[in-house]
């Protein structure tokens, strides 16, 4: 009588200490995924921003520059293409077409401040300028930070895909529908360099 | 490097280390035991004595060691941002007219992106070695501080590659772990000190006699200073793996291996080193990136440069590191130091046209939206400080049909983006917002409950007011958590469902009438469930999220309002489906 009453604790304790596992578990999948999401909307944080600082420092640079106006107009026609296409994007994230266009001139609006910043190279003077490097620096620091925004939002995907993918999360995973994430890619390497400023 | 896996292995070798650093401390109070019930068997003969002796030493000695543990930790925990202070940190915030520390404000802005830890509180440290060091207990009230030599001698690089190992001593809670060290070790060390003072006295008293007070005091020296010097040598070993993941870390926020070996080359060849001067420094030694004090006799916080650079390039040739290139590093470094140290003198001889502060005005695009959760634009005559509405209005006129069509997660990502933005202003632009939104939010004689909660939400960052440290008792926790509670029931559209009932399962929490309840009494709750315990914090959602799915909808307010109440309570990214 005594045994089974002891065998039937040890069950009912192992099956409570069971229980609050698979909810630790379940817990930590929920953690995991909204890293990530909190970590994707900061993406569309940065962008914004660089948008609305764009502007601004092309006008700045305008004072200095006046030959290059090719350029700087290639910049403001950039910026505003790729603000209407995150705009579209943001008012329909399921369209396919909408996403390409973002991730196409996102790459256009790279590729031009590259060759915005590629231009101080051709002014030595500029160069030394305190203004011109001030502005220098708001620019390299808005890039880091929308190409930082992205490698955090890939590195969260990467951890929470990893925690889903481990035994015995995937389990839980499975049973609650939580799949993995694909990370951000950026189209094109080189472009992704051509950003980089040095000093 | 891989740097995934050395965080890996980093954090398995520290829990290894921990087991070993606990089970020392737990062997001494175990010895303490058995010699003392050793050396006094002949006093005592029955043998039940001897065992009483053995288990009540033991349990005493480890007791004994936890209270003074939890004492000298707690007397830590209660100055974390005075170890800046008193190393003689200088404390950046606002627009910055000088290049550097612009730049280096920026770089902190980048790695909060990048580590996903809220932006801390900026130091610098007026001395010329090459060094820096974080602080706090959470990633909320964190500090990071940087010497004017990292500033002046590294790159932008390799500034990043600094404050993002900073960062990762923040985000891995290095601090917490390290004070609970330090306060283990200082319970060995008045074992220690205290079997001494025992074999002085008694040794002055009769040298004569091998009386009792002496043999004691002999077991407790001996054994409390074998522990202290193993259990140090545990924690100067677990301070060096923590070292190893700041490192694996600051490379994967960087994703530039070789900003961080730079950096340890220039420290390798800087004639004051990472040294500091000050006296303080041992607090913070752990928290540095590299060791600021240089003795004989002190267990190192840090591991050798040189493995250092091996674990982050393994290929990196050591060998070349002599004092010949050395010497050629430095040359490099005075060259960058000049340069930036002219910039500087030219800005001070030749007055320029000023661009008008950038940031300063990004943190008007910030707070552009904020006005747009209280669904209007400040007008210029209203509020108190012109300047501020006349900035926001032309600068958001494009954006404002934009902004009214985000959807409220954007929003709130917007109102957590405001708060970098304004920690950079100077108090009295500070005080002026802060004044302006209220009487924003005041001026058509009803306050909204929205309205605010957005007020609440940033007036720790906008008016700087000390608050101590603690921990909320359950009386207090269910005295606020009752007025907030109460408040959402009578904010949310009206249901049939009884409070009580909503609440039923926590008896403790009451129901309070609206006639006692007033705003400031929901601006006090907010500000002290902050310090409310985990637990009860999720309890505080649970109970808030039941309130407002009552009525089994869901509106955009509600979702809006309880974010702003998990914000203001530091459990911030908890949606409402989550809890």
């Amino acid at each position: 009588m005594n045994t089974i009453l002891v065998v039937g604790l040890v069950f009912i304790v192992g099956i409570f200490l069971f229980i609050g596992y698979l909810i630790s578990i379940y817990n930590g999948i929920i953690r995991l995924a909204n890293i990530y999401k909190n970590s994707f909307s900061q993406i569309d944080v940065q962008l914004q921003r660089r948008f609305e600082l764009i502007p601004n420092l092309v006008e700045t640079a305008k004072k200095y520059m006046e030959h290059e106006k090719e350029t700087l107009e290639a910049v403001i026609l950039a910026r505003n293409q790729a603000h209407s296409a995150a705009q579209a994007l943001k008012a329909d994230p399921s369209n396919a077409g909408a996403a390409k266009t973002f991730n196409k001139t996102e790459g256009a609006l790279g590729a031009s401040m590259g060759s915005f910043m590629a231009l101080f190279e051709n002014y030595p003077d500029l160069k030394a300028n305190e203004n011109i490097k001030a502005l220098m620096e708001e620019l390299t620091s808005t890039e880091n930070k929308v190409s930082f925004s992205r490698q955090n939002y890939n590195d969260s995907v990467m951890t929470y895909n990893i925690g889903i993918q481990q035994f015995p999360q995937s389990i839980i995973a499975n049973m609650f529908q939580y799949r993995d994430v694909p990370q951000l890619e950026v189209e094109d390497v080189k472009m992704r360099e051509a950003v980089k400023v040095q000093f | 490097m891989n740097f995934f896996e050395a965080q890996y292995e980093a954090k398995q070798k520290t829990r290894n280390l921990l087991v070993l650093f606990f089970s020392s401390v737990l062997t001494v109070s175990v010895l303490i035991g058995i010699s003392l019930s050793i050396y006094l068997k002949d006093s005592f003969d029955t043998e039940n004595m001897v065992l009483t002796i053995f288990v009540y030493s033991s349990l005493g000695s480890f007791g004994f060691i936890s209270i003074v543990s939890l004492i000298k930790t707690e007397y830590l925990r209660r100055n974390p941002s005075s170890i800046f202070t008193n190393l003689g940190g200088i404390e950046i915030s606002g627009v910055q007219e000088d290049f550097i520390f612009e730049q280096y404000l920026n770089i902190v802005e980048e790695m909060s992106i990048a580590s996903g830890v809220p932006i801390p509180s900026v130091y610098y440290l007026p001395e010329s070695s090459i060094n820096a060091f974080a602080c706090g207990f959470d990633i909320h009230n964190a500090g990071i501080c940087v010497t004017r030599g990292a500033l002046e001698n590294l790159t932008r690089d390799e500034l990043q590659a600094v404050v993002a190992h900073e960062f990762s001593h923040i985000l891995n809670g290095d601090m917490n772990l390290n004070l609970k060290l330090t306060g283990t070790l200082a319970g060995l060390l008045i074992i220690f000190k205290l079997g001494r003072l025992l074999l002085r006295s008694s040794g002055r008293r009769s040298r004569k006699k091998g009386n009792g007070a002496a043999g004691i005091g002999a077991i407790f020296f001996a054994l409390g200073g074998i522990g202290y010097l193993v259990a140090g040598w545990l924690k100067s070993k677990i301070s060096k793996e923590r070292e190893y993941l700041a490192d694996a870390s600051s490379v994967q926020f960087t994703r530039n291996p070789d900003s961080m070996v730079g950096v340890l080359v220039k420290i390798m060849a800087n004639v004051q080193g990472s040294q500091l001067k000050s006296s303080h420094v041992d607090d913070a030694s752990h928290m540095c990136i590299s060791d600021p004090t240089k003795s004989f006799f002190s267990f190192d916080t840090h591991p050798a440069t040189e493995k250092r650079i091996l674990a982050i390039k393994e290929n990196y040739n050591v060998k070349e590191l002599t004092e010949e290139n050395l010497l050629k590093v430095r040359e490099n470094m005075y060259s960058i130091q000049r340069e930036r140290q002219d910039s500087l003198r030219k800005k001070n001889t030749k007055k320029e046209e000023i661009i008008g502060p950038e940031s300063f005005k990004s943190a008007m695009a910030y707070l552009g939206p904020m006005f747009f959760f209280l669904n209007k634009l400040p007008q210029g005559q209203v509020s108190s400080d012109k300047s501020i509405a006349d900035m926001i209005i032309p600068f958001m006129q494009n954006e404002l049909d934009e902004i009214k069509n985000l959807n409220t997660d954007t929003k709130i990502h917007y109102l957590e983006a405001v708060v970098p933005f304004i920690r950079r202003l100077d108090s009295t632009e500070k005080e002026g917002i802060y004044k302006s939104l209220k009487e924003e939010v005041i001026k058509d004689s009803k306050i909204k409950f929205m309205e605010f909660l957005i007020l609440s939400y940033l007036r720790p960052v906008l008016v700087e007011e000390k608050l101590p440290i603690k921990d909320l008792s359950s009386n207090e926790f269910y005295k606020y958590a009752s007025m907030l509670l109460s408040y959402l029931y009578y904010e949310g559209d009206s249901t049939d469902i009884n409070f009580i009932d909503l609440v039923s399962e926590e008896k403790s929490i009451n129901f309070i009438l609206k006639s006692e309840l007033g705003y400031l009494n929901i601006m006090d709750s907010l500000k002290w469930l902050r310090f409310a315990k985990p637990k009860d914090k999720e309890l505080l959602c649970k109970l808030a999220k039941k309130i407002i799915v009552s009525d089994s909808k869901i509106s955009d307010k509600e979702r809006l309002i309880f974010c702003l109440i998990t914000q203001s309570i530091g459990v911030p990214g908890i949606a409402l489906k989550d809890v």
